[in-house]
């Protein structure tokens, strides 16, 4: 006899019994889908910030299991809005110093095939633009001097992971074109409005692009940073 | 006082009665068995991707180094097995090896083994290159995870077809069995947790209550795969769109269960990810929340649509053998046990 959809819906879950089990397994895997199920929803409660001591104290009762598992992840996908991109840009110095002697910026469409690989270096990107994207100290100062000292470490560590990247990523480069010392420097992309695009603005005019200067990676494997104040300002491609 | 008592102990008995309903009623393995196909082929895919810039993403030169990975993760326990290979030949081999898992995993051969190995070179990779991360790759491993949990080579598989050629006498479909259930509970479960959490981090966002925050995803060049702009005639459209999309992720923990709005919310996740996947160019990621999402539809619903697909192929018998249709298999000497 045919069945219909909703007919076939209802049997979505079996309904023999030839595989039940007993109330001992049956309590004991009910534990462990107990404590799986607190960990993968305290995950997401706790990694990106805002978070509650609460949740951060409760994934960190898990935090071995997720990260093994690779389940530490808050899932806030084009959230809290879907922004700009974020490109960098690099140039590779030639070995006596003199010239450009490559150059270039990722991700690009024209070099990254399958589309897959495009969307791995576009998050190579985004990723450089976070590490990088390190707060400056407040204009209006610090209240006591006990703040001061932990912007400041905060600070330093904050650069001390992004410059392993920026290490890791020029050395890349050096390799991939040679030459010398490697330029970094990572571009905003802002999105246009609908006016602005009715308008007839195409989406990759250069009025878009905002730049931030990184550093530079010299031939010793020694990362430079720029004069502290220019760190964390995105300035304007289009004068 | 007497009601309150008995009213609480029927009241955890009915929880109860709940709980094991939910968890432990045994269930035909076809929708965990499609699911490892597809599961199966996109890991197959992603890692062979991943190959074809094995040097530049896993080498020692490449663009993220083991001591960048090791510091982002900040635990010991973020393993991978990939960290700090310095010899290429040694690379290729371990990747030769992860192809040929993920391409057995998909066809269902020796798959309890093929499955547990699956889990565990997708999170190595996921772990060794932090920042080339995406959506695609969480959803990869949750369902590698889930794979491995389930019998997922008891139904659609190589597995199934050769445990057929052996015992052709025995039982004529795969058994219904508890852990089949758990599997797909949990890839149900977890996926109201993806979007209910995608969800609400959106609602932080003023451009998805303005209702501009499609325009935001559409009008992004690096994303744009087919040109959207059109759009920017269609303001009120826009509205609408984002503001669905929104309400769709929130209620989606909610509204996926009852089965009166089920198909509702299933059928709005094919929009939703298909557009994702034609206009934003994440086709994988698209594809793979609708795989997830594949979780949802009955495993008698998966069998007669396979079914209806293997009248259209008829005399060939090969789709009809590995949906279960065929005796044998590890059901059938359990059975005899």
């Amino acid at each position: 006899m045919k069945r219909t959809l909703p007919e076939l819906e209802r049997d979505s879950v079996g309904t023999t019994t030839a595989d039940s089990w007993g109330p001992r397994r049956r309590l004991m895997i009910s534990l462990l889908l107990a404590l799986h199920v607190t960990a993968i929803f305290a995950a997401p409660c706790a990694y990106p910030p805002p978070s509650s001591d609460l949740a951060q104290r409760v994934a960190g009762w898990f935090d071995r299991y997720l990260f093994a598992a690779y389940l530490n992840h808050g899932y806030r996908f084009f959230a809290p809005n879907p922004g700009p991109s974020h490109l960098v840009r690099f140039e590779v110095i030639s070995l006596d110093g003199d010239g450009i002697h490559a150059a270039g910026r990722f991700p690009e469409l024209q070099d990254h095939w399958p589309r897959l690989l495009y969307h791995r270096h576009f998050m190579i990107s985004e990723t450089m633009y976070t590490e990088t994207n390190i707060p400056l100290p407040p204009e209006e100062g610090f209240a006591s001097e006990e703040e001061q000292a932990a912007f400041l470490d905060f600070r330093a560590a904050a650069r001390a992971q992004a410059e392993v990247l920026l290490q890791s990523v020029s050395g890349h480069l050096r390799r991939r074109h040679g030459g010398g010392s490697v330029r970094l420097y990572v571009q905003e992309h802002l999105i246009l409005s609908p006016l602005e695009v009715l308008d007839g603005v195409p989406l990759d005019a250069p009025e878009l692009y905002r730049e931030r200067y990184l550093g530079e990676f010299d031939m010793n494997g020694k990362w430079t940073w720029p004069e502290a104040e220019d760190v964390g300002i995105l300035k304007s491609l289009h004068s | 006082m007497a009601f309150l008592s008995r009213y609480i102990r029927d009241w955890a008995r009915a929880a109860a009665d709940g709980w094991n309903q939910f968890w432990f009623t045994p269930a035909d393995p076809a929708t965990l068995g499609l699911i490892r196909i597809l599961a199966g082929a996109m890991l197959f895919y992603t890692h062979l991707a991943w190959g074809l810039q094995l040097a530049d993403f896993f080498g020692a030169d490449g663009w993220l180094s083991s001591e960048y990975a090791r510091q982002f993760h900040g635990t010991p326990y973020a393993w991978s097995y990939l960290y700090g290979i310095e010899s290429m030949p040694l690379l290729w081999a371990l990747h030769g090896v992860a192809l040929i898992v993920f391409a057995m995993l998909t066809l269902g051969l020796f798959t309890r083994i093929t499955s547990a190995l699956g889990f565990l070179i997708t999170v190595a990779y996921a772990h060794r290159v932090p920042g080339a991360l995406f959506g695609l790759d969480q959803i990869n491993a949750l369902l590698a995870m889930y794979v491995m949990l389930g019998p997922a080579g008891d139904a659609f598989s190589l597995d199934r077809w050769l445990s057929s050629r052996r015992l052709p006498t025995a039982a004529p479909a795969a058994i219904p069995s508890v852990t089949a259930n758990i599997a797909i509970r949990l890839i149900q479960v977890h996926m109201c947790i993806v979007y209910l959490f995608a969800g609400c981090g959106k609602l932080f966002g003023e451009t998805w209550w303005d209702g501009t925050a499609l325009w935001g995803a559409l009008a992004n060049y690096e994303y744009q795969s087919v040109d959207m702009t059109w759009l920017a005639g269609w303001p009120l459209l826009i509205n609408l769109m984002s503001h669905v999309t929104l309400a769709w992720e929130i209620s989606y923990a909610a509204l996926v269960w009852p089965r009166l709005t089920r198909p509702v919310v299933l059928a709005l996740a094919v929009p939703l990810h298909l557009g994702i996947a034609v206009a934003m160019g994440m086709i994988t990621f698209g594809l793979i929340m609708l795989v997830a999402n594949l979780a949802f539809v009955s495993p008698q619903l998966v069998r007669s649509c396979l079914r209806a697909g293997d009248r259209t192929t008829a005399g060939q018998g090969s789709v009809g053998q590995l949906a279960g249709g065929s005796p044998g298999g590890r059901a059938a000497r359990r059975r005899r046990r």
